[in-house]
């Protein structure tokens, strides 16, 4: 089974766990959404010859030479994103079942995935949460962001979101312009990419908000639009890459809380890494 | 489930509409590419076989292959060669070369040493002066003859040492076209305009060619002896970037990011229209048939129609991005006697072997051949009903340019009402899936011609006409056919392998090179040009270095460039230099360039960086060696910077101190494992 999703997401959440695990100063869950098991397998046993380690050196380095893998994991519900990332996110029963879903009697449509009338919804509406943040709002489940305070947290962009955060556009297009004219030519040149700005803006808030020990809860999506082209080439193997680049910021073994030794770092099923199992993350629910 | 419920967040502080407005908001969703789309769930490939996939047979042998020739003074012609057939070649096509390589070796084969230059495309040559002169009228839209022989030594298309030099002559054509030409009339712009495009596209088909034939080139083992992933995707990227005015300006390490860039957005554009295509073909009861060449992903598609499904009740047909008329209604369909093929399926309509349980045989008629190559939407390149469609719509393209720019004198730079609205209209159309970009439909012509010539797995009555077929789109009088290109291409790299042998010309092109390359890493700008001006009227220098003597001091400096390089890329990758790397490659390298005789101050700085970076014992250590071992006050002051650094453990600072003041030896570090 493996989960279908219209954009690959990445999350990376960096979890000050104080709260969660008496030993455990930090949890990083790294989310892979729509990838298979084998393309990370493979990724992670293939040697590169240029720098002589694996194609994803630091999934390597962390989980798979320092870290625990569970091969057994299995999907609890229906294997579909939104369902995934609630129950990922409550660490509660499903009540979401779909990626999208029709009430009946209302005649209203959930959809979970499009983001367009979220923004739009803020602007014009303050609708501040994405449609499933609204449902389990409704139902009473938190989320596992909520066991945070706001000035604790640092958010990115994921389905179960809060707010939007519309300085990152602001920023980030100050900052890709604000570069020098020989790098604006040669990005001219290339190709301008306004959307990689925000991204790349996100990735130096979220090093920033590591900086931070104030910042608990940090978050950052990236977009990988790797289904399009998975038929054309081995492309869903890029996903692992970036979730190796993530673990590369997150560079556990700098953590002066974390003493360099295997069972305090963030164990995880790299074999199974979309098929996680409802574990119950928040103690007290 | 309740419907209606928003929950604000008391943490949340909403900004009102008015105070941000909707601008924001729109910026923010299409600038930054959002998440906006929710793009259709893609089945698993195996999920696609029923209709679709018709199973191209696999190709025996490779596509193209890779050779090295030796230079006389110590250099190598890496070549690249390709299957390339025309309509009536069999299964045994000879290996035609395609682009090559120099490749400056210092006569070493150490790869540090080595230095890409010159790139020819063999497959181009000089036009007739008849292909010249027809080329200047916008109105001849077709092949002026071919030129059948050539045994010059072909013209270097871009020279990868200094990418650069082609910038200026572009500029300076471009600023005469629209200053000096243009104003001189009609018949002065149309011609020029007219040359100078059929040139421009000219050059760029057989540049795709080289580019598609450097794409397929399979990554072995044994290729990569020959030429380095990381050689591969620097001309890649060179070339790829050679058709963009500043190209040549694009700095190098920016390469390896443009090359990935580049890459992926072809696999996407390659995976996008494939599953365009076949719901669309799906959809309207056709069959969609993939194309691709032996290992490598689907370039080409293929629409067929079941002859008896003609006999059933007409299908619903929707011609967007088909681009064909409707099927069911088409009375020529009903008498077809073109080309048909026999095909065997089975009860799951996937592909069978005649003699499989179950199969039936299906009489398939072929309705179109597309390029999946295409920015948005894939691209008609012949329809089988109506061979002239595709070239119909080319020659309006071509002819709308020509009238604008050409007789009525309307540029997009020149006038700004008009860059606004064909702007607009351009971006509007694309938007729809329109092909408006000629580059891009170039490139499209290019691959398919190269695919037809290389590929083997159809059956050779289709594929001979599948390549007269999109023959009809050669609007430009100075192309060749792809028979005749096989022959210059030999006639042409056996004239290269000629101009390599000692005492032709390419020894002593190589030698002037190496020593403007010395000049380079030596001398300042102004010294370069008055010793250059000096060379012209006084003719070589003396006091000029001999040439083994030249050898040593440029294989110095280019190690110890690469060497350099190499830790850039090392540093850049990974806040954890020995996570991501070898160590003991990173080792290797500090080693080399503390050991380097031309010691250089930006090679401290990268150590000292290799140094903060890392966490690895050893590492450290041979950091804090070789910033000793350096005669420079630059790997001083590193080493004291370090031993101040309060991000630095006290122990590693007291090491650092003890290395800055010369206790290198001492028993403290020593017993570390530091000595020296």
């Amino acid at each position: 089974m493996k989960l279908r999703h219209p954009v690959a997401l990445i999350f990376l959440t960096f979890l000050a766990a104080a709260s969660l695990a008496a030993e455990v100063k930090r949890v990083v869950v790294v989310k892979l959404d729509g990838v298979p098991h084998e393309f990370l397998e493979r990724e992670l046993h293939r040697i590169n010859p240029a720098t002589g380690k694996s194609n994803l050196p630091w999934i390597d380095h962390i989980f798979a030479r320092q870290g625990t893998r569970v091969e057994n994991f299995y999907v609890r519900a229906i294997s579909l994103s939104a369902p995934s990332w609630s129950l990922l996110d409550t660490g509660q029963h499903l009540q979401i079942r779909g990626n999208a879903e029709f009430d009946r009697y209302t005649n209203h449509v959930y959809d979970y995935l499009n983001f367009f009338p979220f923004y739009v919804g803020y602007a014009l509406s303050h609708r501040v949460d994405m449609p499933g943040v609204e449902v389990l709002d409704e139902l009473g489940i938190p989320l596992l962001i909520d066991h945070f305070s706001y000035p604790d947290l640092y958010q990115g962009f994921q389905l179960f979101q809060r707010g939007v955060r519309w300085k990152t556009l602001q920023h980030g297009l100050q900052h890709h312009f604000s570069r020098s004219p020989r790098d604006l030519l040669d990005e001219w040149t290339m190709g301008f990419e306004i959307g990689g700005s925000v991204e790349e803006q996100m990735e130096r808030e979220l090093i920033q908000k590591l900086a931070d020990p104030n910042i608990r809860y940090r978050l950052l999506h990236r977009r990988i639009r790797s289904h399009r082209a998975s038929h054309a080439g081995p492309c869903r193997p890029t996903l692992g890459a970036a979730a190796d680049r993530f673990l590369d910021w997150a560079d556990l073994d700098r953590d002066p809380g974390q003493p360099r030794s295997l069972p305090n770092h963030a164990g995880c099923s790299f074999r199974s890494w979309h098929e996680h199992r409802s574990g119950n993350l928040q103690p007290g629910l | 489930m309740n419907t209606k419920r928003v929950s604000l967040r008391k943490h949340l502080k909403l900004v009102s509409f008015r105070e941000k407005g909707v601008l924001p908001s729109v910026l923010f969703v299409l600038l930054a590419e959002l998440p906006v789309m929710v793009q259709p769930d893609q089945p698993n490939p195996s999920d696609l076989a029923p209709k679709s996939d018709l199973t191209p047979a696999p190709g025996k042998t490779p596509s193209f292959r890779i050779q090295r020739d030796p230079v006389a003074g110590g250099a190598e012609l890496v070549t690249l060669f390709g299957k390339l057939g025309g309509p009536a070649s069999g299964a045994d096509r000879p290996d035609v070369p395609i682009v090559s390589v120099l490749r400056d070796t210092l006569g070493s084969a150490d790869p540090e040493t080595e230095r890409l230059r010159s790139v020819w495309i063999l497959t181009s040559t000089r036009p007739t002066p008849l292909q010249r002169l027809a080329s200047a009228f916008s109105f001849l839209c077709f092949r002026t003859g071919s030129k059948h022989h050539s045994t010059q030594v072909p013209s270097p298309v871009l020279d990868l040492a200094a990418p650069a030099k082609s910038v200026l002559p572009n500029l300076i054509g471009k600023g005469l076209q629209s200053t000096e030409f243009d104003p001189l009339g009609i018949a002065v712009r149309t011609s020029t305009r007219s040359y100078r495009g059929n040139s421009s596209d000219y050059k760029k088909l057989h540049l795709y060619q080289a580019l598609d034939a450097l794409d397929g080139l399979e990554r072995s083992e044994k290729h990569s002896h020959i030429l380095p992933e990381s050689q591969l995707r620097e001309i890649y990227s060179r070339l790829r970037l050679s058709d963009r005015t500043f190209g040549g300006l694009v700095r190098q390490d920016k390469l390896e990011r443009y090359y990935g860039k580049e890459t992926s957005r072809r696999s996407e554009t390659l995976g996008h229209n494939w599953e365009l295509l076949r719901q669309r073909a799906e959809l309207a009861g056709l069959y969609f048939q993939p194309l691709a060449l032996q290992d490598a992903a689907p370039t080409q598609a293929l629409l067929w129609v079941a002859r008896e499904d003609l006999a059933q009740p007409a299908n619903h047909f929707d011609r967007q991005f088909l681009n064909i008329a409707n099927p069911w209604t088409d009375e020529r369909l009903q008498h077809w006697t073109g080309y048909t093929q026999i095909r065997y399926l089975d009860a799951e309509q996937r592909d069978a072997r005649p003699d499989a349980a179950g199969a039936r045989p299906l009489e398939m008629i072929p309705l179109a051949f597309y390029s999946l190559d295409h920015p948005r939407a894939p691209l008609l390149l012949a329809d089988f009903r109506n061979s002239l469609k595709p070239k119909r719509t080319e020659l309006v393209r071509h002819g709308a340019t020509s009238l604008f720019a050409g007789v009525l004198g309307i540029t997009r730079f020149g006038n700004w009402p008009f860059f606004v609205g064909d702007s607009a209209f351009t971006f509007v159309r694309a938007r729809h899936g329109a092909a408006t970009d000629r580059s891009a439909r170039l490139e499209a012509y290019s691959d398919a011609r190269n695919f037809l010539a290389l590929d083997t797995s159809l059956d050779p009555k289709l594929r001979a006409e599948l390549l007269h077929r999109v023959d009809h789109l050669a609007l430009n009088p100075l192309e060749n056919g792809i028979a005749t290109e096989a022959t210059l291409a030999n006639e042409q790299y056996a004239a290269l392998l000629r101009y390599a042998a000692p005492g032709h010309g390419l020894e002593a092109k190589l030698d002037r090179d190496r020593r403007k390359e010395l000049d380079c890493y030596t001398k300042s700008g102004a010294s370069r040009f008055f010793g250059g001006v000096g060379r012209f009227f006084n003719g070589p220098s003396p006091t000029e270095k001999s040439v083994p003597q030249l050898e040593a001091e440029l294989a110095n400096y280019r190690a110890s460039a690469f060497h350099q390089r190499f830790l850039e890329q090392v540093l850049a990758s990974s806040p954890r230099p020995e996570v991501a790397w070898d160590r003991n490659a990173i080792r290797q390298s500090i080693e080399a360039l503390a050991s380097a005789a031309p010691a250089n101050p930006r090679a401290a700085r990268l150590i000292a960086q290799v140094f903060k970076s890392s966490e690895d014992f050893d590492l450290r250590f041979s950091c804090l060696r070789a910033l000793h071992q350096l005669d420079l006050q630059e790997a001083h002051n590193e080493l004291w910077r370090l031993s101040q650094n309060p991000a630095t453990q006290d122990s590693w600072r007291a090491i650092c101190l003890l290395y800055f003041q010369g206790h290198a030896s001492a028993a403290p570090v020593a017993a570390m494992g530091g000595g020296l």
